[in-house]
């Protein structure tokens, strides 16, 4: 380079304008470069030829441009554009809105508004004071308060950086929540923003005044007070001035909408200027429905204050230990020898003293929670408070009693406890003034019917009830050895019940308890003798290869370690003439049966493992000897075909594939339809069909990565804990995450008032999204089937067993009836 | 200003493929020079072959495409770091430096070299445009005084006092910028 025709130059300026003179990029990142550019202008040229004829033109694209939905080649039109137009840009930027086509304002009417004002109260209130009440007023600083889920800044060369709660706010950048995230953001005056998710704004100040340029998605916006200047909110096609109000924003591609909570807000909009009152909407296009203000808030995590409220004292409420399990009890061997019906509680005093202080305190600390209480909690407080006060003068346990009456029926319920102290029989009588108290030194026999409770004092006359040496005793001193928290148990056999004497079930056990702070349940259901029907089909637990083949996305698992696999096979046969729609089975049906069955093995599983439709159904069996099984399999579809042929309709269809060494067989209905297909292949010892081969492929995988359902943390953090290894049966769900996206779809079909039968009820729509996994092991076992789950209805079962509801009790109980789920681990 | 009717322009420039593949290796260094990194030469070239595209069909013809083309980057690569710095320009008989960053940086940062070259980037950015021109072409394009005046339409007398003065000023910047170091 020629300086010579000037002074000395600087040494290091002189070195860095030298280096930068000779900085030359690669020839490789140049053609790259202009591979990518010449793509651009081809495709911009192309796009030149469609109409964009000036400054409307282009920033009527802005939007699209804002949202990422602008074509490449019109993003790189308008972009360059935005470059070389200074109004453009300040449209693009905020600072001036654009004037679009002409649209009418819409406001609600009186009614409406003042309805929606008065509904939304609430969640204002709620929302001012929350604001206040957990982060004070301004200052000076600009951070995110509070996230749920993922809010993070888009930075200026297009990345994302997650922000996390408490950090501060870049200058300018754009603040983003992802899907089902939202943040509340604290800005440098003292306003807070609440984002919904997928919104995104960033901020710009300018003097005195603050703007929010919404780019996307909802807010809304607490302004704080200021004595100078303006807090406004941009969007793409109207600005909000406002000062200490509270509002929100919506802004969408098809417009924005304003609607105000509290204060007054000014809307620009095509250089007219509208004034909001609360309860007053505002759209600024034709193609946005008015709502309510309240629809435009109901989003706001404010909203839900109360019910996060009751899960901070739920959460409480669990933390409250149970009493310790009993391992023996003084009072069964007191009982006399008809009794039929057993339940035993632990004293809940301590328990419901601590619980009731601790809801106390809730309640003392949140408005909420007492306004709810005073309304809802009904008589809930006065029983609670006589059942600890009654359990001060009872021993540990407490035990309900049935007694076989004549012609097979059971009279009334006795209680029977160890006393502490004196007092109880007057305590009684004073609250429950109909009720027979029988007092035995260090014992007392109540209950609602005088003759069972002499029925029971009588027993304990004796030195021994007589129940002791019974097959019915022995059972329930057998659940005391494991560990007794809430038990109820059953002798059917004396009780004379008809649908119990066909099944053959002699007794019923269902145990409650809480170990490691979880709560387990199971039910044990003993028979006279073998087991009969389903429940005899039953094998001792075993391990169950099959689920090796099952993925941790399944929704739905099934399976069964079987004793003789030609009960399955019977009910295969059964589903095989439904699947064809016939229902008719060839004339040598039996035979083929057989020689199936002799293939299989011992164990199958059933699961619904990927998308809903078409149905992904996978079928896993051992099978002990593959050939012989395709032979049967190939027989049977043999025979159905002749029997459909010779009633004049169509055969199925088979085929035959191999793929990757592997043979592929198919056996679908005769005209082609996905739901009709069943595709099998045979894998180390077992037969894997299912409607596709990829499901098929998929399974394999599983099995080979070793990432099978068994070994997900969903599935281990459900199952029961005991001392078996393996298990007789199993069912498996985790229905909600599949329904809950249908569940949404048709609830956002059905008016709100006619969920729950409009009475009311509950949403059955809402009880699917909510479903949480359920895992419910069976253990069979000589002349009993063990069921046991994980789960918490120690209320439900607590408040049937009180109330005598032994049907109640025992529903409550079986784990099938607790679909909504069990506490997650 | 006025916005070209992309419905009713001429047909796509038949010339345009045959220019950028001439031409287009000289735009992108040129850029890469003043921002200092290859995504902004990307826009720059992306920017100065678009602008070419959208030409007027009845516009004046170019003389010499080279030398314009490589005033368009430069101008454009300018126009980009002062976008990315959005501060406003200083004119030019503003003789006091104006301090870009906090000065008292540490000795063994301000040397580096690689700080320097960014820190002169971000100078030109805070430049007239035109000085920044000028400034560029002699400097970091290698462009001797007449061509300069030929290009911008001055005198090389004019060229060399403005060089001079422009020199002088980012000489007491770097040394404000350095902080004592200097």
């Amino acid at each position: 380079m020629n300086l010579e025709s000037f002074e000395p130059m600087d040494p290091r300026l002189e070195q860095a304008v030298t280096e930068i003179h000779n900085d030359e990029p690669d020839t490789a990142t140049i053609e790259a470069a202009a591979e990518r550019v010449w793509a651009r202008l081809a495709a911009a040229q192309h796009e030149g030829h469609e109409h964009i004829r000036g400054c409307d033109d282009f920033q009527a694209l802005i939007p699209e441009y804002r949202a990422g939905r602008l074509p490449i080649a019109r993003a790189t039109l308008l972009k360059d554009h935005l470059h070389e137009c200074v109004a453009c840009r300040r449209v693009y930027e905020g600072r001036v809105v654009a004037m679009p086509v002409a649209s009418q304002t819409r406001k609600a009417s009186n009614t409406v508004r003042w309805a929606t004002a008065a509904g939304v109260l609430l969640a204002a209130g709620l929302t001012v004071w929350f604001a206040m009440d957990q982060y004070g007023g301004r200052s000076g600083r600009a951070f995110i308060q509070a996230v749920n889920g993922t809010v993070y800044e888009v930075t200026a060369d297009g990345n994302l950086r997650p922000l996390a709660s408490g950090q501060d706010l870049p200058d300018g950048g754009e603040i983003r929540t992802a899907k089902d995230s939202d943040a509340m953001v604290q800005l440098r005056d003292g306003s807070v923003v609440e984002l919904r998710e997928r919104s995104g704004f960033s901020t710009v100040a300018s003097a005195n005044d603050l703007t929010i340029r919404l780019n996307r998605g909802s807010i809304i916006v607490q302004a704080a007070k200021r004595r100078t200047g303006h807090l406004y909110v941009a969007t793409t096609d109207c600005r909000v001035a406002v000062t200490g109000t509270v509002f929100s924003v919506v802004s969408g591609v098809k417009g924005s909408r304003v609607s105000v909570v509290e204060g007054e807000v000014h809307v620009a909009q095509n250089n007219q200027d509208h004034v909001l009152h609360p309860g007053d909407q505002m759209a600024t296009s034709l193609a946005i429905e008015p709502g309510t203000v309240r629809d435009d808030v109901a989003w706001s995590r404010n909203k839900d204050k109360l019910g996060q409220q009751l899960d901070k004292l739920r959460v409480s409420l669990q933390q409250v230990p149970l009493p310790a399990m009993r391992y023996s009890s003084k009072l069964l061997d007191r009982l006399p020898a008809e009794t039929v019906v057993y339940g035993s509680i632990p004293n809940l005093g301590p328990y419901l003293a601590q619980t009731q202080a601790l809801f106390g305190q809730n309640l003392a600390q949140s408005p909420e929670l007492r306004a709810f209480w005073s309304t809802k909690g009904g008589d809930i407080d006065r029983t609670v408070e006589k059942l600890r006060a009654a359990s001060e003068y009872l021993g540990d346990e407490i035990v309900m009693l049935g007694f076989a009456g004549e012609n097979g029926q059971m009279d009334g319920m006795a209680f029977l406890a160890e006393t502490k102290r004196d007092g109880f029989a007057e305590f009684l009588k004073k609250e429950l003034p109909g009720a027979a108290v029988e007092m035995r030194p260090g014992l007392v026999a109540f209950g609602p019917h005088a003759a069972s409770v002499a029925r029971l004092a009588s027993a304990l006359d004796k030195p021994a009830g007589g129940f002791q040496g019974t097959p019915f005793y022995a059972r329930i001193a057998e659940a005391y050895r494991n560990g007794a928290g809430m038990m109820l148990a059953a002798d059917l056999s004396q009780m004379h019940n008809p649908q119990a004497e066909a099944q053959g079930v002699r007794y019923f056990l269902a145990e409650q308890k809480e170990v490691n702070k979880e709560m387990e349940l199971r039910a044990t259901v003993g028979f006279a003798g073998e087991r009969p029907g389903i429940a005899g089909w039953l094998g001792a637990p075993a391990a169950m290869g099959s689920l090796d083949y099952v993925s941790p996305e399944a929704t739905l698992v099934t399976g069964f370690v079987v004793k003789d696999p030609k009960a399955i096979v019977d009910q295969l046969s059964t589903v095989g003439g439904n699947f064809v729609g016939r229902g008719e089975g060839p004339a040598n049906g039996v035979a083929l049966t057989k020689e199936l069955a002799a293939s299989l093995g011992g164990e199958f599983s059933l699961s619904f493992d990927g998308p809903i439709f078409p149905p992904s159904w996978k079928l896993i069996c051992e099978v002990y000897d593959p050939v012989a099984a395709q032979a049967a399999l190939q027989h049977v579809v043999e025979a159905f075909n002749a029997e459909l042929v010779k009633n004049g309709k169509k055969p199925l269809r088979t085929a035959t594939e191999t793929a990757e060494g592997r043979t592929y067989y198919m056996i679908a209905g005769a005209d082609p339809n996905p739901i009709t297909e069943a595709h099998y292949t045979f894998a180390d010892g077992y037969l894997i069909a299912g409607p596709t081969r990829a499901l098929i492929s998929k399974a394999l995988q599983t099995k080979m990565a070793g990432t099978s359902i068994t070994r997900s943390s969903t599935f281990l953090a459900l199952e029961p804990r005991d001392h078996y290894a393996n298990y007789s049966a199993l069912i498996y769900e985790n229905l909600g995450k599949t329904l809950a996206p249908f569940a949404g779809l048709i609830g956002s079909f059905v008016p709100p008032q006619a969920r729950g039968g409009g009475r009311g009820g509950p949403d059955p729509l809402a009880a699917i999204s909510d479903m949480k996994p359920l895992l419910i092991g069976a253990y069979a076992e000589g002349d009993t089937i063990t069921v046991a789950a994980n789960g918490n209805m120690l209320a439900k079962g607590m408040s049937n067993m009180l109330g005598g509801n032994l049907l109640g009790v025992i529903g409550s109980a079986m784990p099938m009836g607790q679909m909504q789920g069990a506490r997650r681990r | 200003m006025a916005v070209v009717d992309t419905a009713t322009a001429r047909p796509p420039e038949p010339d345009l493929e045959r220019m950028f593949k001439e031409h287009h290796t000289l735009v992108f260094r040129a850029a890469y020079r003043i921002t200092g990194n290859a995504d902004d030469a990307e826009d720059v070239m992306q920017t100065v072959f678009l602008r070419m595209m959208k030409r007027e069909p009845g516009a004046e013809p170019i003389a010499n495409l080279a030398s314009f083309l490589h005033r368009s980057a430069v101008n454009a690569a300018l126009d980009l770091a002062r976008q990315r710095q959005n501060i406003r320009n200083i004119p030019m008989d503003e003789m006091e430096p104006v301090l870009a960053e906090p000065a008292f940086r540490s000795p063994e940062r301000a040397h580096a070299s690689g700080e320097i070259r960014e820190w002169l980037r971000g100078a030109l950015a805070r430049l007239n445009p035109r000085i920044a021109e000028m400034f560029s072409m002699r400097f970091f394009e290698g462009k001797d005084n007449p061509e300069i005046a030929r290009l911008m339409n001055t005198t090389p007398g004019t060229v060399a006092v403005t060089l001079s003065r422009t020199r002088d000023r980012l000489q007491k910047e770097l040394q404000a910028y350095m902080g004592g170091a200097a």
